[in-house]
């Protein structure tokens, strides 16, 4: 069975953020201990006594004002830890959180959590050992979350987590953090062409890329730095040539630029009568060019014609 | 440009007030207003309630302008044989024309930047083609869409004197209704009378019809200042508010309290669940949150489910295609036509998560809440993530 996200650390970050913001569908154990997400890919940068200087970025940060608490979670899709990382983060106090900002409410303890597969549990553990720091170790399992090494902090938190947290990751919340760098082609498509039709709708002549990457990923593209928003953009950038040579061809067009997607076709000015019409044939566009990204089939060329037909193009 | 008739010509919103007063009051006037082919001596005045997808905090100016551009581009769209005759108030606008046969006159009081407010005594045959045509026209207008909750809310402020019940499943096919363990088709009753209040309470009993007892209107008897002139006010869940006899200043006083509750709940909306990053102490943090549907029954055939309610069609407007991510979990980026923003769905048999985006229009969700209740289930329930009700009236 196909899970919700094809990237294994998005679809556990969507999981984190969904259980702490009592998401249905996930269990509500974070979110009743008060645990909010409120940093996610920070980095966070600090000089220890001896001047060295620590940057850590991890892929979330959650508080909790109820158990006087902070979870810092660092996500593992390979085999093994970087000991290097572990050591940064070895260095993290609640002093060091406190003063970057995290809520004092809930710095009176701070855990450290390396969240990996379960199949890796044995090599991520020796990472742990090898400094030995005191991380929590939880693993993704087949029906969830468990703690399998060291223990968390808070005891009614540590308890419910040794004795495992169900997850049905088949329908794991997938929209906090629709697309990343690891992300299909054809994931992409599926949230960034609704996107260019919702500024048609608009009747927006062009559309910057990088301001559609803004949209697409609103909820994530102001923390996760130049390379992430480049590799996102890159990808966008893909999709929306593939579009723009074959199903939707009669609709857009990628300047020389590279950088901005131009309308020069928008069937969507037209009056209310056809709205609905221009709209279902949309469907079977997007639906068709999605199916051929995801099955790598080839565009078959006919295709513009026949939306030609369908579609009135002339203002 | 076509001259105004000076019989109903309207200097300002006060003007209004006075003028619709003594219709409602003299039947004679009444019919000059309605129309020379109106077949009978109404003093019903009706008044739409209309969104206008215009941010909150405009200026008057700039709701002025946005109604004017607005009607041009729909008279263009839509044919329309009506003028939008400008008013020494420059919140108010006169429309006369026809729609189809019949003349039309209609005032549209846009002092309310957001919340208009349409008011007519043409007759329905007249301004149920051209109301429905505005709203239908393009992404900046839609209805004041009232869940159930709201219009018992409102059933409360006088006697009630009637109600009506409206479920359509056809609008959202996600079953086979020739089988014998079908669910209901459609429902539609009314009920005048006092002891309309016992007939829901029994339709909704467990054993009964609850999950298709969906309240489209009621009627509640409103006494006026003068304590006499009683109104009989009829609210129905499409924003549209029919008074019949007594004050028209009574009527006003009740439709403006009904765009304070419905417009509370729209900001409320807007405010605490779009998903958006904002700098909390310098920190970046993700607030908002999804809105979680609940059924009360499992939707038999996701596709089917999500072929009906993504179609672009009314009353939902929404588009999207569906993706299948597994048999069980269906996601969708959808575009709400009416204000042309994007949201997201997630959906399973039991539930349905909704995400909106930072420029969401809380009326998309409202609109999408009190359709489901009309066109799929009666109990759904909307939650937010504590599992408290997304809409308290």
């Amino acid at each position: 069975m196909e899970e919700a996200s094809s990237s294994f650390n998005r679809l556990l970050l969507n999981a984190w953020i969904g259980m702490s913001r009592g998401v249905v569908g996930l269990p509500r154990v974070l979110h009743v201990f008060g645990y909010r997400d409120v940093a996610i890919e920070k980095t966070i940068t600090f000089f220890t006594a001896d001047q060295r200087k620590i940057t850590i970025c991890p892929e979330l940060i959650l508080t909790s004002s109820i158990t006087h608490n902070t979870l810092i979670l660092e996500i593992k899709s390979g085999k093994n830890t970087e000991a290097d990382q572990l050591a940064r983060y070895s260095e993290v106090t609640t002093e060091v959180l406190g003063r970057s900002g995290f809520p004092l409410s809930a710095l009176e303890t701070c855990s450290m959590v390396v969240n990996g597969d379960e199949k890796y549990t044995t090599s991520l553990q020796i990472g742990i050992d090898r400094g030995p720091y005191n991380f929590a170790l939880i693993v993704k399992t087949p029906k969830g979350l468990r703690l399998v090494h060291n223990s968390l902090h808070v005891e009614d938190l540590n308890n419910h987590f040794t004795t495992g947290l169900f997850i049905d990751w088949d329908t794991v919340p997938n929209s906090f953090i629709p697309i990343d760098a690891e992300s299909a082609l054809w994931e992409v498509a599926d949230i960034v062409l609704p996107h260019v039709l919702a500024l048609m709708t608009k009747r927006i002549p062009e559309i910057q890329l990088r301001d559609l990457c803004a949209r697409t990923c609103e909820a994530s593209w102001s923390v996760i730095g130049p390379k992430g928003q480049n590799d996102i953009l890159l990808k966008v950038r893909k999709v929306l040539l593939a579009a723009a040579t074959s199903e939707y061809k009669p609709f857009l067009q990628i300047q020389q630029n590279w950088n901005t997607v131009q309308i020069h076709n928008n069937p969507l000015e037209f009056g209310a009568t056809s709205r609905s019409k221009i709209f279902q044939r949309f469907t079977s566009l997007q639906r068709r060019f999605v199916n051929r990204l995801r099955t790598g089939s080839e565009f078959k060329g006919e295709d513009p014609f026949t939306i030609q037909e369908e579609l009135p193009l002339d203002t | 440009m076509a001259e105004m008739d000076a019989n109903l010509r309207v200097l300002s919103r006060l003007d209004l007030v006075s003028m619709l007063e003594h219709a409602m009051r003299e039947p004679g006037f009444a019919r000059t207003l309605r129309g020379p082919e109106s077949d009978a001596d109404s003093t019903v005045v009706k008044t739409y309630i209309v969104e206008a997808a215009i941010p909150d905090g405009a200026t008057q100016t700039q709701a002025n302008d946005f109604a004017l551009s607005l009607f041009q581009t729909r008279k263009r769209q839509l044919s329309v044989d009506a003028t939008l005759y400008e008013s020494d108030d420059a919140e108010l606008f006169t429309i006369q024309g026809h729609s189809g046969k019949r003349s039309l006159t209609a005032y549209l009081d846009v002092s309310n930047p957001r919340f208009w407010l349409l008011h007519s005594m043409s007759s329905s045959q007249a301004l149920g083609p051209f109301v429905s045509a505005m709203f239908s026209a393009g992404t900046e207008l839609d209805r004041a869409w009232m869940p159930s909750q709201l219009l018992e809310k409102l059933s409360s402020i006088g006697p009630l004197r009637g109600l009506g019940l409206a479920y359509d499943r056809r609008v959202l096919r996600d079953v086979d209704f020739d089988t014998p363990e079908a669910p209901i088709e459609v429902l539609r009753m009314q009920f005048w009378g006092s002891s309309a209040r016992q007939v829901l309470g029994a339709l909704r009993a467990q054993d009964s019809l609850p999950n298709a007892t969906t309240l489209s209107k009621i009627r509640i008897r409103v006494d006026g200042d003068g304590g006499d002139r009683s109104n009989l006010q009829d609210v129905k869940y499409d924003g549209k508010i029919t008074a019949r006899g007594g004050s028209f200043s009574t009527h006003l006083g009740l439709v403006n309290h009904i765009v304070d509750v419905y417009s509370t709940a729209i900001r409320k909306v807007e405010a605490r669940y779009p998903l958006r990053m904002v700098l909390n102490e310098g920190t970046p943090t993700l607030q908002g949150e999804p809105l979680n549907f609940l059924f009360a029954k499992p939707i038999k055939h996701l596709d089917l489910f999500c072929s009906g309610l993504f179609s672009a069609r009314e009353p939902f407007r929404l588009w999207g295609v569906p993706v299948v991510r597994n048999s069980r979990f269906y996601t969708v980026e959808a575009i709400d036509l009416h204000v042309g923003s994007n949201m997201r769905f997630e959906l399973t048999p039991e539930y349905m998560r909704v995400y909106l985006p930072t420029d969401a229009c809380g009326n998309t969700i409202i609109r999408l809440y009190t359709n489901l209740q009309h066109h799929y289930d009666a109990l759904i329930k909307a939650e937010d993530g504590d599992g408290r009700s997304v809409f308290e009236f």
